[in-house]
């Protein structure tokens, strides 16, 4: 299962785990789990450095900085390695 | 004495139970070498006493973090005569993982099924009794919180000190198995402290602690570069086959409701809906601009033009009774007042505005919309997690710009860069709102909402054509994980607010008065020209660049002197509007000045032309190269201008 999440992430056909527990039809909670246990072992990567604003440029409005936003990740290098070995 | 460890996932109760069994009877330390922290306790049982190590948090026992390491060399090493594994009731298959790792080392191990009162409410259901004969271990349900079944726990886990445990062996599938078999025999005889078949997993897995440990033998050491250069990676196969284990094992044995939702799941259940997503999206923004008018121009809104009136006007009659020179007069009443006033006259409805949009990103709204806007991203070429730079552009288009920093690949981050500025920032907002006020008092939600919506759908467009053209490359996928709904901090949304109004204060105060003062200046020159006119340098100027915009319906030279102040700031074309049109009130003049139609396109060619200096700036301090902030001068400029004529054309043909 590990193998078609990061297959299905590397595709670009899912977005969410909601996503793929529909397409692997399997319990949301289960692909919560094997999402982790992808990041846990650097198969998936967060991405980006969190932006913050911090007050440096003039006229930001801050209030628009992402206060509350989510978070994404991407297939490190080690997991993208892996796929082409697969 | 006999010493037992507590093992168990983060959150499970670790910490409670380990308090709990030891009350006060314990000390904090390091384990040597680590900074990890160390939690020893003592507790007796039946007279007698016994230590409690309490091992760090882990979800897996590889060597992906110093406390996975500690608590496993713990297990292996410190001989502990049982190994209490705390367990979530409530999310017992992952806990379990955990639990499969420690039967394959062989430990002794007691579970403690811990939460199991929030497992009861949560209508889950265990059969404790198939469970343990599966895995071959005992089982107490307990709740740390709740002291309950802690005297059981300690009962059965002293009955079974000296228990006799073989080490748990899962079947890995053929090709594993016979790697482990291989590596178990090149392992023989040779004095490493682990367990065999436990260290050939762990090379199997890529362990790099092990690998480390076992690489000091050459022949093993040949074996692991063999594998790798053979491509044989196991890492996930092997975990893949944990999984399945814990689904063979729980099979019946766990009963639990289907799906329960939260609260945030119900919500987005709407809120992220594939068809209704969007259009949830685009009502909230109506919703949103509606309500700023309401509140901003209709309610607020009055009281800071009369302020501002019933300043000018006493500094006027001040400065007229103290005879004071007639250019100071002109100055501050119709440079200061007509121009920086006609800006600050809309500090109400940015507050109001932002403030809504302030409580949308608090509450995680903004991340759902983000989320629904992704798909449609995607199709376009850009990335979803592009939309957070394009949210920040809407506040200003420099920190949108400057937020692209997050995106890794350059082709997205190159294309959200150009097409920011089509995110109309908040200093275009007072052109809107004067424009609205003249001509469309009645529907200025609406109006505003469109024009908000055409700047994200050129975004879209043009992101299309750039990622199709100038930046082909591959795309990077990714997973998105929403943050939960949360109450909006009022104190954080508050602080907000005041510093939006404090910043554009202080631009009104610095950069517009410096355009306005500038632009005065040309338009009272050469001396003795009738000020204002079309005689004076600055009318001049205007004149010379006006019959460019006349297909698109704003030929007059205030109109395009105004256009060309903005790309200084653009709260300075309402700044220079004002002025130019004083005394009269602003909404007059334009009525006199633009038909309905011309205002559209000004509105049009506002919203997309050559964006601010600060802007152009900082697209070159981010690319690094003076073409791209010239090619964003450009390009802008010439897609503005064609849009508004064609606006303009086409609706001459309507209108
Ligand atoms: N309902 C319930 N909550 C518990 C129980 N044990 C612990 N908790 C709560 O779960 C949370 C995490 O517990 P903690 O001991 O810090 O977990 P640790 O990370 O494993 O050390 C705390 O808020 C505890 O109060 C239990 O048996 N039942």
């Amino acid at each position: 299962m590990l193998k078609e999440c990061l297959k299905l992430i590397s595709e670009g056909s899912v977005k969410s785990t909601k996503d793929i527990a529909n397409k692997l039809n399997i319990s949301e909670m289960e692909a919560n789990q094997f999402i982790e246990q992808l990041k846990q072992m650097d198969y998936l990567k967060k991405d980006g450095s969190e932006f913050s604003c911090g007050g440096k440029c003039f006229g930001c409005n801050l209030s628009n900085c992402p206060t509350n936003s989510f978070m994404t990740f991407s297939l490190s290098e080690k997991g993208k390695f892996y796929l082409k070995k697969l | 004495m006999h010493t037992i460890a507590l093992v168990g996932n983060p959150n499970s109760g670790k910490t409670t139970l380990f308090n709990a069994i030891t009350g006060s009877n314990q000390h904090v330390g390091n384990w040597p070498g680590v900074t990890v922290e160390k939690k020893e306790g003592f507790f007796t049982y039946n007279k007698e006493k016994y230590t409690l190590v309490d091992l760090p948090g882990a979800y897996t026992l590889g060597a992906f973090s110093e406390d996975e390491i500690v608590a496993r060399d713990f297990v292996l090493k410190g001989n502990p005569d049982v190994v209490i594994n705390v367990i979530d009731a409530t999310n017992i298959k992952r806990n379990l993982y955990l639990t499969i790792q420690l039967l394959e080392m062989g430990a002794n191990v007691v579970l403690a099924l811990n939460m199991i009162d929030e497992a009861n409410t949560k209508k889950i259901n265990i059969d404790k009794k198939r469970l343990s004969e599966r895995l071959n271990v005992p089982i107490v349900e307990t709740s740390a919180a709740k002291k309950i079944g802690v005297d059981e726990l300690l009962k059965v886990t002293v009955e079974n000190i000296g228990r006799n445990v073989s080490p748990l062996e899962i079947s890995y599938g053929k090709d594993i198995d016979e790697e482990i078999t291989k590596i178990i025999k090149l392992l023989e005889n040779k004095d490493f402290l682990y367990p065999k078949r436990w260290m050939a997993i762990k090379i199997l897995e890529n362990d790099r602690d092990i690998i480390s440990l076992v690489s000091s033998d050459s022949e093993i050491k040949e074996y692991i570069d063999n594998l790798i250069k053979e491509n044989k990676i196991y890492e996930l196969d092997i975990v893949d086959k944990r999984y399945d284990y814990i689904k063979t094992i729980t099979k019946d044995l766990i009963e639990e409701p289907e799906n329960v939702l939260t609260t945030t799941d119900k919500i987005d259940k709407i809120l992220t809906n594939y068809i209704f997503g969007l259009p949830i999206f685009a009502l909230i923004m109506i919703i949103v601009f509606q309500l700023t008018f309401k509140i901003g121009q209709d309610f607020l809104g009055g009281y800071v033009e009369s302020f501002i009136e019933f300043i000018a006007g006493f500094i006027e009659s001040l400065l007229i009774s103290i005879n004071a020179n007639e250019l100071l007069i002109s100055f501050i009443s119709e440079g200061f007042f007509g121009g920086v006033g006609a800006v600050l006259v809309f500090v109400p409805l940015i507050v109001v505005l932002y403030f809504f949009l302030a409580i949308l990103e608090d509450t995680g709204y903004m991340a759902r919309a983000a989320y629904v806007m992704d798909s449609l991203m995607r199709k376009v070429g850009l990335q979803g997690k592009s939309f957070i730079s394009m949210i920040v552009g809407f506040g200003c288009n420099v920190p949108g710009i400057m937020s692209t920093r997050t995106l890794d690949n350059k082709k997205d981050r190159m294309i959200a860069i150009l097409i920011n500025p089509f995110m109309s920032c908040g200093a275009r907002l007072p052109v809107y709102m004067v424009f609205i006020a003249a001509f469309f008092p009645r529907y200025g939600g609406l109006v505003l909402f469109s024009i908000y919506a055409l700047g994200i759908a050129i975004a879209f467009i043009m992101a299309k054509l750039f990622s199709k053209t100038l930046f082909k490359g591959e795309e990077t996928h990714f997973i998105m994980e929403l943050p939960p709904y949360r109450l909006p901090s009022m104190n954080s949304v508050f602080r907000d607010m005041w510093e939006k109004v404090w910043g554009f204060l202080k631009r009104a105060g610095t950069v517009i008065f410096l355009v306005v003062t500038i632009l005065w200046v040309l338009s009272m020159l050469p001396a003795g020209v009738e000020p204002y006119s079309k005689e004076s340098l600055l009318g001049r100027i205007g004149s010379f660049f006006a019959p460019m915009f006349t297909p698109a319906g704003f030929g007059n030279w205030q109109a395009s002197v105004s256009l060309f102040a903005g790309i200084a700031a653009k709260e300075a074309i309402v700044g220079t509007l004002g002025m130019l049109y004083s005394p009269m009130d602003l909404t007059e003049a334009l009525r006199m000045n633009f038909s309905t139609l011309s205002a559209v396109s000004y509105m049009v060619m506002v919203l997309l032309y050559t964006p601010c200096a600060a802007t152009i700036a900082t697209v070159k301090r981010e690319t690094n190269s003076n073409g791209w902030a010239l090619f964003m001068a450009v390009y802008t400029f010439l897609l503005g201008y064609i849009m508004a004529v064609l606006v303009y054309q086409i609706g001459s043909l309507f209108i």
